[in-house]
């Protein structure tokens, strides 16, 4: 049957989704969010103590795969380990630094952000108008590199601060009327 | 070397050392000071530059080492975040900094990330493995600067940059100011020495001044001032001595020249007195002088040369040469010319010239030049000039004059001709040689005798001319001779000649003129030949002046009458009147011809001896260029004869009147024009005209049917020319019509007569009316029995006992294939195809006997095909001998039928009987009539044995009722349906025949079914293997395709699978934090439990509560359960879906919910379409069970979904932030449920729309599809479940495919269930 389904696929003209690519643009985006969390300054009460680890969380369907560990191997941000956690979308979230929401979660957006609204955590997705739809940091593939949306509105309120070197990679935007962030 | 470098070396110190000597003293003092002002300077500046470099180092390290950190850090976040442009961008910026070369950005791994300028060679990085600082090279900096964020080394920055080429820009610049510096104290110090030097050199100078003065004006009384130093003084008054010395000499020389002077004076005047006789004798000549020096100055001209160029006095007092060079060339007619003889001329001083000049108004000159010599070296040239125009002028008119002559001579209108002494033509003129036939030029120098005159008269001719030469002849006599033309033509021509002298008056030749006379001789030959034939005329000729006076009569005249011309000249013709013909006569004759017309008639005159004659005559009168009569011309001839011939002629037709009235034919003449001439009296009878009545008429029209006219009248046009025709000389039978237009048949007898040049017919005519009406009834008999012989159906032939066909009809020719043309006169022997022996013993047979004969003959006919003939042959006698008459009747038809009947029966026995069928024929009451032999080898029966049962015994007892119900059908409708029944073997074992079946007519027994039987028993096992193996692979391709899913469907189960396993870990570390507070919690119960103090525990509790953060564990615990819960959940669900999914099902329909089973399929596939496409599902609200083979529809809905997923991402591509969309949909709609699945994919092309259901058909590279997917669809949709499936697609739009199933099983399905 798999041949039939080929054969289908190429009777629409269609070609075999490409699962490598996806590895490919994933490990890119985990090595761009791990900089990330290094060009971001939480407040100190963000963290239980000065060795307390920077929780990555990564909420829905994991697109990094092994990447993000890999990543995050020996890495520390500010003198903070960092750490890796994977959540379920619908449970409540524990405490994380950054979180990835997965496209899975696209129509879970709201939700997602609400848990985590006031809280000191850097919300990072590649899910389309991310930052316009109240979070933060929309990575971006363009001409094969990783680029961001930023909306700083959602960064501030969260009492963090983004150095200006990622800003240079970054488009600011602001949020569209009638998303979850506008007053 | 050595010993020559240092003499050049001194050689050029000893220069240098000249050349400052030879200076000004005041230079020289200056040159010393700036010398040595300048070598102080230079050696400072360098001190000062040594220390620049030293300052300029260190600058330059701070500097680099600065922009490198500065860079480092900014390219911290490119290299985060994989951004080698915006790196490159930073980079870029040290173009501020021209001394930097380039500039690298690597990453750990030593891999370029971003460059500026020109890239650093392999070797130049390789120097620097872990190089970090500044290091020189080759006149290059290097630096390497480590790029360091949050303690993670991200990558290295390399710079290199060019300090040696700053360092001579800022030595460049130290050098312009040390030398703006050295010049400046230069120049100081050179005003401040020139100041000094005045006082050095201020004496000396002064007597330098003075030694000047002497020079320039020779006045030797001057002297020099003394002051100053010692050296000086000495100096001036030696000077002095000298000066005082020199003025004494002076004053002798003066005297010496003096005395000079006065001799020169002396030897002028003595000069001047020759040139003033030189001057008188240029003046008293007629021509015109000039003399010119060797540099082109007038030395000398007189007076007449000055009026003979016109030239004023005042430019003559000039002397310029040019000037008067450029007046002369005004007046003269070829400037260009005279400039270049002149010029060629001073170019040669030693030549000399004599030529002509000529001026615009016309004046000749003549011009002499001879160098101008004293002793033997030219001073200059003399021209002379001399007036020569009035000699120049005669002679011009003398050409012209020559010239006139000459044209006269060309275009006269004669022949004009120069001979020599000789008789050789030296001219001849354009007519001439036209007369001659030659080009004139040919002509000239030709002998004129050889060439032109014709040798029988040439010597006569040449005497003439001798004498002529000789003088004894007068040249204006004239002389007529005839010429031989170049084409040999003779003409006449009539010459005058004159005799050309020449100044001593010697005859040299002659000049003639010539006139072509031969036109002129010509006419006058041809008169003379006229009045010859006149007198020689065989008819008598009259010439009268307009008064009838006979002025000429020729001898034939005298001839006639007797009256010679004198006797008859003056006299008026009426001397011959007879008074036989009437004086009206003569007075028509003389109206016609003084009227100016032509009188012809006759006369009966009399002879001078008295005898009468007839004469014939034409009178016309004769008339000159203006019309006017000047003569009558009368041409008579004696006709006398011919008349007595005339009256004879009408005797004889007298005499034949007579007899062809008397005739019993009827006799008719016709005249040349085709009227009657002659009409006997017989002829009035047969026609009913009176002969009044038929003469002058046209006989045709007047007795022929007017349907012939036009044939007679074109037979007759040829007669009336030749006297020839179809008819003449022969006897016709004609239709004729009387004159009460009755058509009757005649003979006619027709000959041709000629009668004075024109040919008349003479025809006897007999009327035949009688004999025609006899023969006519013979014919009408003779007609009916063709037409009987033609008409009959029956071939008829009639042949002679040699065998040759006499008569034949159509019929006849028709069974042999041949035509009846063909057929008649031929004999039976050529005939093809006959069996000619026995036809003809046949015809032989019937001959002997006399009687008839019967007989059944074969033969083959002209195209091939046998025929039966059933002959009868009759003998009878015609025209005295025997004959037989063929009757023929084709039988073939008949026969063929025959045959035909016998051959079809041969065949069926020969089928049945080796068939492998099982053939029976069994009648209305089912009894088996026929069974053939293969019921032995296929059931193992005898069918000898089987004939007479029932034909029911050994089908098996559950197809009887059906076999029969068909029986009875096919007995009743005359159809037979294909019928499947088991049978039994003769072993025992059933066997599956498929029968087939026929009503056939036996006759004697009646309608029977002959019945066809296949033992199909291997057939239906083969059927059933296919379909088991078929179904084999549908589920192999199933379980591949949920291979396929696999990976997907892991992924799937994966997500939560990972979450689960993290939570887990989060719940087993949160456990290791909560291990003390359960050992409190332990101590708590403990003490309790011992009644110890509880009080004691709360501090160590509440710092474990701090320490454990309670509160974060309260809510996180909880959370990470839920989280794992939820996770597996959903990987219960999905593995519940493929549970589904791949069940292999029942093989019979079931009833199915089609909505679950396509949410399966979505759950299961989902992967696949997740990334690239969201699923919207329209489910109808209440489905219908829908009976169906639910495996095989899911395998059909995952093909088509996963279809649409590829589809989009397509057409989405590399986008991932923008999805398509897939839409299922189901509905009930009446009787069948509806499925659709709709993609936004591209769609589908439309040349491969027609396809793409093909079996095998793909787009795909080799090995990468059998292009069995859609194909496989629509055998499960259409084949097994009666259904259809569809698609409705846009390019650009998307693909919708729509399947729609049946609610009730429908006959399609029944395959689908034999099948199972």
């Amino acid at each position: 049957l798999a041949s039939s389904l080929l054969v289908a696929a190429a009777a629409a003209n269609a070609r075999p989704a490409e699962p490598f690519r996806a590895t490919a643009e994933y490990s890119l985006k985990a090595a761009v969010l791990v900089n990330l969390a290094k060009f971001t300054d939480w407040p100190t009460n963000a963290f239980a103590g000065p060795a307390a680890p920077l929780v990555i969380g990564v909420v829905g369907e994991d697109p990094f795969g092994p990447a993000l560990e890999e990543a995050a191997r020996a890495q520390t941000v500010a003198g903070h380990p960092v750490q890796v956690r994977r959540l379920s979308a619908t449970a409540p979230l524990p405490q994380v630094h950054v979180l990835f929401v997965s496209r899975s979660e696209q129509n879970r957006l709201p939700q997602v952000l609400e848990a985590v609204r006031g809280a000191p955590v850097l919300t990072v997705s590649d899910v389309t108008q991310f930052a316009r739809q109240g979070g933060m940091v929309n990575l971006v593939l363009r001409d094969e590199m990783v680029r961001f949306e930023v909306n700083l509105n959602s960064v501030e309120a969260a009492g963090l601060r983004l150095s200006s070197k990622v800003l240079k990679y970054a488009t600011l935007v602001a949020p569209t009327l009638g998303g979850p962030n506008t007053p | 070397m050595k010993p020559s470098s240092t003499m050049g070396a001194r050689r050029g110190k000893l220069w240098l050392v000249r050349a400052f000597r030879q200076l000004p003293l005041r230079r020289q003092v200056v040159l010393a000071i700036g010398l040595a002002c300048g070598l102080a300077l230079l050696v400072s500046s360098i001190a000062m530059s040594l220390s620049a470099w030293g300052q300029f180092r260190g600058t330059f390290e701070r500097d680099l080492t600065a922009l490198a950190r500065i860079l480092a850090d900014q390219v911290q976040a490119p290299l985060a975040f994989n951004d080698p442009k915006g790196a490159t961008e930073l980079l870029a910026a040290l173009q501020s900094k021209p001394q930097v070369l380039s500039a690298i950005v690597q990453t750990p791994s030593r891999e370029m990330f971003a460059r500026y300028g020109a890239a650093m060679s392999a070797t130049q990085l390789a120097r620097f493995p872990q190089f970090r600082g500044l290091r020189y090279e080759a006149g290059q900096a290097y630096l390497a600067e480590p790029i360091v964020l949050e303690g993670t080394q991200l990558g290295r920055l390399l710079v290199r940059a060019d300090y040696r080429g700053e360092w001579r820009r800022l030595f460049l610049t130290q050098v312009a100011v040390m030398s703006l510096v050295l010049v400046g104290a230069l120049g100081l110090a050179s005003v401040a020495a020139f100041q000094l030097q005045r006082l050095v050199t201020s004496p000396i100078l002064r007597l330098t001044q003075a030694a000047r003065r002497i020079a320039a004006q020779r006045d030797y009384s001057v002297r020099v001032e003394q002051e100053g130093q010692a050296e000086v003084a000495v100096l001036t008054e030696a000077f002095n001595q000298m000066l005082e010395q020199i003025q004494a000499r002076d004053v002798a020389l003066q005297q010496a020249r003096d005395q000079l002077e006065q001799r020169v004076a002396e030897r002028t005047r003595e000069l001047a007195e020759s040139v003033s006789v030189l001057q008188a004798t240029l003046e008293s000549t007629a021509d015109g002088i000039l003399v010119v020096d060797t540099q082109q100055r007038v030395t000398q001209f007189n007076q007449r040369f000055a009026q003979m160029w016109r030239i004023p006095e005042d430019l003559l007092q000039t002397r310029d040469d040019r000037r008067l060079v450029a007046h002369m060339l005004d007046q003269l007619a070829d400037p260009d010319e005279f400039v270049r003889t002149v010029n060629d001329l001073y170019a040669r001083p030693e030549a000399e010239q004599h030529d002509l000049i000529r001026f615009k108004d016309g004046r000749v000159f003549e011009r002499f030049t001879t160098p101008q010599r004293v002793g033997e070296v030219c001073v200059g040239r003399v021209w002379s000039f001399r007036d020569i125009t009035q000699r120049v002028q005669t002679q011009q008119e003398l050409e012209r004059e020559r010239d006139r002559a000459r044209q006269y001579f060309e275009i006269a209108a004669v022949l004009m001709l120069v001979l020599d002494a000789d008789g050789r033509v030296v001219k001849v003129n354009a007519r001439g040689a036209q007369i001659l036939g030659w080009e004139a030029h040919e002509l000239m120098g030709c002998d004129w005798f050889e060439t032109c005159v014709p040798p029988e008269q040439r010597a006569a001719v040449r005497q003439v001319f001798d004498r002529l030469m000789a003088g004894e002849l007068e040249g204006t006599e004239h002389y007529e001779n005839e010429v031989l033309t170049k084409a040999g033509q003779r003409r006449l021509v009539r010459f005058h000649n004159a005799l050309i002298r020449d100044k001593a008056g010697n005859i040299i030749g002659t000049l003639s003129s010539g006139e072509d006379v031969t036109q002129q001789r010509r006419i006058e030959q041809q008169l003379r030949q006229l009045s010859r034939a006149v007198e020689q005329s065989p008819a008598s000729i009259v010439i009268t002046d307009p008064q009838g006076r006979i002025e000429y009569v020729n001898p034939r005249f005298t001839q006639v009458t007797g009256y010679s011309l004198e006797e008859v000249r003056g006299q008026n013709p009426r001397i011959l009147k007879s008074g036989e013909t009437p004086p009206e006569e003569y007075a028509r004759l003389w109206r016609t011809i003084t009227a100016g017309g032509e009188w012809r008639g006759e006369f009966h005159n009399r002879k001078k001896n008295g005898e009468l004659f007839w004469e014939s005559a034409v009178i016309c009168p004769i008339k000159d260029e203006t019309g006017r009569i000047t003569h009558f011309l009368g041409v008579k001839e004696d006709i006398t004869a011919r008349k007595a011939a005339e009256q004879a002629l009408r005797d004889n037709e007298a005499k034949l009147a007579a007899i062809t009235r008397s005739a019993q034919d009827g006799i008719i003449m016709m005249d040349s024009a085709g009227r009657v001439s002659f009409w006997n009296e017989a002829a009035e009878q047969i026609f009913g005209y009176t002969a009044d009545e038929a003469l002058g008429q046209e006989l045709h029209r007047l007795v022929a049917p007017e349907r012939f006219h036009p044939a007679y009248y074109r037979g007759f046009a040829v007669f009336q020319r030749t006297g020839q025709g179809p008819a003449v000389g022969r006897t016709l039978e004609l239709v004729a019509r009387r004159k009460d237009g009755q058509e009757f048949p005649v003979e006619l007898s027709l000959s041709a007569v000629q009668l004075q040049g024109a040919w008349h017919a003479v025809g006897v005519v007999r009327d035949i009316t009688a004999r025609k009406a006899a023969e006519q009834q013979v014919q009408d008999a003779l007609n009916f029995s063709h037409t009987l012989l033609q008409a009959s159906p029956i071939g008829i032939m009639a042949f002679r006992a040699s065998g040759q066909v006499v008569a034949a009809n159509e019929a006849m020719a028709d069974l042999l294939g041949c035509t009846l043309g063909h057929l008649q006169g031929s004999n039976l022997q050529e005939l093809s195809g006959w069996t000619v022996a026995r036809l003809q013993s046949a015809a032989e047979a019937a001959l002997a006997s006399g009687s008839t004969i019967r007989q059944e003959v074969t033969l083959t006919d002209r195209s091939g095909h046998v025929r039966w003939l059933a002959c009868r042959f009759v003998p009878f006698q015609f025209q005295g001998q025997a004959h037989v008459l063929g009757l023929f009747v084709d039988v073939t038809e008949q026969k063929q039928a025959e045959a035909a009947l016998r051959q079809s029966e041969a065949l069926f026995r020969l089928i049945s009987e080796n068939a492998a069928e099982l053939i029976s024929i069994v009648d209305r009451q089912g009894i088996r009539r026929y069974c053939s032999p293969s019921y032995k080898t296929v059931l193992g029966f005898e069918p000898e044995a089987l004939c007479g049962t029932e034909w029911h015994v050994g089908v098996h007892p559950e197809d009887v009722d059906r076999l029969r119900q068909a029986t009875e059908e096919a007995f009743r409708t005359g159809i037979c349906r294909t019928l499947e029944y088991r049978r039994q073997h003769k072993d025992g074992s059933w066997r599956v025949l498929e029968s087939t079946g026929a009503l056939i007519d036996q006759g004697p027994i009646g309608q029977c079914l002959l019945l066809v039987a296949r033992d199909v028993t291997e057939r239906k096992r083969a059927e059933a293997e296919r379909a088991a193996m078929q179904l084999q692979l549908q589920q192999a391709q199933k379980l591949e395709a949920i291979g396929r899913l696999a990976a997907g469907i892991a992924h799937e189960i994966n997500t939560p699978t990972q979450f689960i396993g993290d939570n887990l870990k989060f719940l087993k570390d949160t456990f290791n934090d909560l291990v003390p507070v359960l050992d409190v919690l332990d101590q708590v119960r403990q003490a309790e439990r011992r009644g110890g103090d509880l009080a004691a525990l709360v501090e160590p509790v509440r710092d474990l509560a701090a320490k454990v953060d309670v509160d974060y564990l309260r809510a996180e615990i909880p959370s990470a359960i839920a989280q794992s819960q939820e996770g597996v959940q959903r990987v219960t669900r999905i593995v519940q879906a493929m549970k589904e999914f791949s069940h292999p099902g029942s093989t019979e329909k079931t009833p199915a919910d089609l909505n679950r089973a396509l949410e399966t399929t979505l759950t299961i596939c989902r992967n696949e379409w997740k990334y690239v496409a969201e699923v919207v599902t329209d489910f109808e609200p209440d489905p219908p069970l829908v009976p169906c083979l639910t495996a095989e529809l899911n395998q059909v809905f995952l093909n088509l979904v996963v279809n649409a997923a590829q589809a989009i991402a397509e057409k989405v591509g590399d986008r991932r932030d923008a999805k398509g969309t897939i839409t299922v949909r189901t509905r009930r709609q009446g009787d069948w449920f509806e499925i659709q699945i709709a993609d936004t994919g591209p769609g589908i092309p439309e040349h491969v729309r027609p396809r793409i259901f093909e079996p095998f058909f793909t787009t795909k590279p080799v090995g990468k599809g059998t292009g069995q997917g859609l194909a496989l669809a629509r055998s499960i949709v259409v084949d097994k479940h009666g259904g259809t499936i569809s698609f409705d697609t846009q390019v650009g739009q998307g693909t919708t495919f729509t399947i729609r199933l049946p609610l009730q099983p429908t006959q399609a399905a029944a395959p689908a269930k034999k099948a199972a």
